[in-house]
């Protein structure tokens, strides 16, 4: 199985070039012990893309007892083209690499872990000896949920650390039907603050010669972005609910039915109220609703969302768009992924590349050059 | 302990979320970041009524550790005195558009000519050469990226409940500018980062995109299941709800002993009679036996909850004072084995003036 998205070919999508190797990384080498899907492998995939040499053992295949798992066809070749994405720009080494941990690590710069690794390589304890016989390593252990022997990795899956870490239970249009992100959102903040982490750790290096341990999760990485909702609860001990697609705390905010379709209108301020009511047309019973405050209008979004709803009802996406955007009014069509990956937004930022191996995968997600 | 970032000095201009978390995870990390705020300072601190409290909340979050200069940048003075700062900079992050930041005469030409050495970090919806000049907050973006058809029970596309588009593009800020730090002390540059929200947001979408090509029936909402992980929903419980992942292989014979001898002939069935079992059982209850059985599981946990997790409590993510509100949720890192902790609270507007000048030699010549 290959494993592309879509080609140009396919779908009419351009593919960047693949990103430029960047001075500062030439020479580094990365150690990597990781299973092939992890966040941790997602990290490793990242510094290999700035232009560091990666070597990745998989944690997965190490480990004694290591349980095979076999799932339909289709989803076999899911797992094989994350595989080939996750592994871009990766040398692969066999398992037998950790037997002589000393010679692994001579000369790495960063040792990169997640659970299955720290389980490889014998536990917590082994990190930090190896940190002690390498001063000038850094260790970046990127686990499920903390704690210190990898097995995290064996009592939680993205969707457990959604539920525990409450994301799962804040998306949702009700409680009874509360829903996971539909990609796993959790080892992605993993992986990006992990690999801050690691280059703020390289930072350090440079100036003072030390090595660091840098420890993520990603149940410390989804906790950490729940300020919106715990502070309802901190402030008033008012429970968080899901909300659909409104935000907690402004309005109006929702997907709207058009004509052909449904659109996204997002009111944030008081100025882009006051334009979008202009355009709706306020009379009547509505007339003091133009100086309604964020607030009040959080509390009665029921009633402006019938309100909204009445007017795009009536006419085609494009052209809400079109009048809601010449407000300043932040708006958006929903788009499948198909049509995200073929937009001209996508094509001309140049968000797809191709790796070494063949695989497409998403360019950084940063654009850099000098000043 | 000396942090990553000791000695590397930001200035951060914008509101919200996404530019000022990426400078509260510069903070944390050691830097010293100055934010530039109006007159009225940042509108983020103004909200008021029953939401008052959770607003100061999210502003503290965000802003925590941090130093507060108010300058007028439309008068000329406020302008020079902003130029002397970036003089004096490593880092300008800066998340208002591009056009706004032009007639600010703030563009990456025109901070180069005041510091050559800067690395110019700007933050918008769609990238500062974008063939998109729209208006986004992170529901357009999450609608726009995909993540909402991407997200949901069948046939209805669910925005995420956190604000992720901005999250991710805070991430991917602070990873573009530690990476432009590395690479301007050695190439003796300055550098520039583009950060768009709408990259950051189909960037963290890959993990779908292999369905397109290979034609398999993932490229819509899964409600509750990654098939990828094994087979998966979320289960009633007597008094609540449970996430349940089990492997395609064989669940095994403790899961059997568990469902009372019951054998399943798939994994899907499996669940089945899981769900069946989970709902006369209280959660607690639930979570012990699957446990102990080897199942993979969680109860759905709310917020209040959330807080007294052992992840959270032992991994001393938040400091609750008594009787009162913390500062700001504690760093998602732990460097050489110490949770990362603000610096202090959110600054009140211009606390910092007159000293933050002379600390960091900002002064005409």
């Amino acid at each position: 199985m290959s494993a592309h998205v879509p080609s140009t070919a396919a779908t009419g999508t351009e593919r960047a070039p693949a990103s430029a190797p960047l001075a500062a990384f030439a020479g580094l080498r990365i150690v990597e012990v990781t299973s092939d899907r992890s966040a941790g492998a997602l990290t490793g995939r990242m510094l290999a893309q700035l232009g560091a040499g990666c070597e990745r053992i998989d944690a997965g295949s190490a480990a004694a007892g290591a349980t095979v798992d076999e799932p339909p066809d289709e989803v076999a070749s899911w797992r094989a083209a994350l595989a080939m994405m996750y592994g871009a720009g990766k040398q692969l080494r066999e398992p037998a690499a950790l037997d002589d941990l000393d010679g692994l690590l001579s000369g790495a710069d960063v040792l990169l872990v997640d659970d299955a690794g720290i389980r490889a390589m014998g536990g917590s304890k082994a990190l930090d000896a190896a940190l002690s016989r390498f001063p000038e390593l850094i260790c970046c252990p990127v686990t499920a949920v903390g704690g210190h022997d990898g097995a995290g990795g064996d009592t939680a899956t993205e969707l457990t650390v959604e539920a525990a870490a409450g994301v799962l239970g804040t998306t949702g249009h009700s409680l009874e039907e509360t829903v996971r992100a539909g990609f796993p959102v959790g080892d992605i903040i993993a992986a990006l603050n992990a690999v801050s982490g690691t280059l703020a750790a390289l930072i350090r290096r440079q100036r003072t010669g030390e090595g660091t341990r840098v420890d993520t999760s990603v149940f410390d990485g989804l906790f950490f972005f729940l300020g919106t909702f715990m502070a309802k609860w901190l402030a008033a001990g008012i429970e968080p609910q899901p909300v659909g697609n409104r935000h907690p705390v402004i309005g109006p905010w929702n997907d709207y039915p058009t004509s052909d379709g449904s659109v996204v209108i997002c009111v944030a301020t008081d100025a882009a109220w006051g334009r979008l009511c202009e355009l709706l047309g306020t009379g009547g019973e509505r007339e003091d609703w133009p100086a309604w405050s964020n607030n009040e209008r959080v509390a009665r979004q029921d009633e402006i969302d019938v309100w909204i709803s009445e007017w795009t009802r009536t006419r085609t996406s494009d052209d809400v768009l079109t009048q809601v955007d010449q407000l300043g009014v932040p708006c958006s069509r929903l788009q499948s992924l198909a049509e995200v990956l073929d937009s001209q937004q996508t094509r001309a930022r140049g968000l797809i590349e191709e790796a070494a191996n063949g695989a497409s995968i998403a360019r950084l997600p940063f654009r850099l050059r000098r000043l | 302990m000396a942090l990553p970032l000791d000695g590397v000095r930001v200035v951060e201009m914008g509101y919200y979320t996404a530019g000022p978390v990426c400078g509260r995870y510069l903070r944390d990390l050691g830097a010293d970041v100055v934010r530039i705020e109006p007159g009225d300072g940042d509108p983020t601190r103004k909200a008021g009524g029953k939401a008052s409290a959770a607003w100061s909340f999210l502003f503290g979050q965000n802003n925590a550790g941090k130093q507060s200069i108010s300058l007028d940048l439309k008068d000329p003075d406020g302008a020079r005195r902003l130029g002397l700062l970036l003089g004096q900079a490593d880092v300008f992050l800066c998340s208002f558009p591009p056009d706004v930041m032009a007639r600010l005469h703030l563009s990456p030409e025109d901070c180069r000519e005041r510091n050559e050495q800067l690395v110019y970090c700007g933050v918008s919806g769609f990238g500062l050469d974008a063939p998109v000049a729209q208006r986004a907050l992170d529901v357009t973006i999450q609608a726009q990226a995909g993540m909402m058809n991407l997200t949901g029970h069948d046939g209805r596309p669910t925005k995420i409940g956190i604000s992720i588009c901005d999250d991710l593009a805070a991430q991917t800020a602070t990873f573009g500018i530690l990476t432009a730090l590395l690479e301007r002390d050695a190439t003796g540059t300055g550098q520039l980062v583009d950060v768009a929200i709408y990259d950051a947001a189909v960037w963290a979408t890959e993990y779908r995109w292999p369905s397109l090509l290979e034609s398999l029936p993932f490229d819509e909402q899964l409600g509750n299941a990654d098939p990828c992980s094994g087979v998966e929903d979320v289960v009633a419980t007597a008094d609540g709800r449970l996430a349940v992942s089990l492997p395609w292989s064989d669940p095994g014979p403790e899961l059997s002993e568990v469902l009372g001898g019951v054998t399943s002939a798939t994994p899907r069935q499996g669940l089945e009679h899981l769900r069946d079992w989970a709902s006369t059982r209280t959660t607690a209850e639930a979570v012990i036996t699957l446990g102990a059985a080897g199942v993979v599981c969680s109860p759905v946990n709310a917020i209040s909850e959330v807080m007294t997790t052992p992840m959270a409590v032992d991994g001393e993510l938040l400091d609750i004072p008594d009787g009162g509100m913390p500062d700001a949720i504690n760093s998602p890192l732990i460097i050489d084995g110490a949770r990362l902790r603000p610096a202090g609270p959110a600054p009140e507007l211009d606390e910092h003036d007159p000293d933050l000048w002379v600390q960091w030699g900002a002064h005409d010549q």
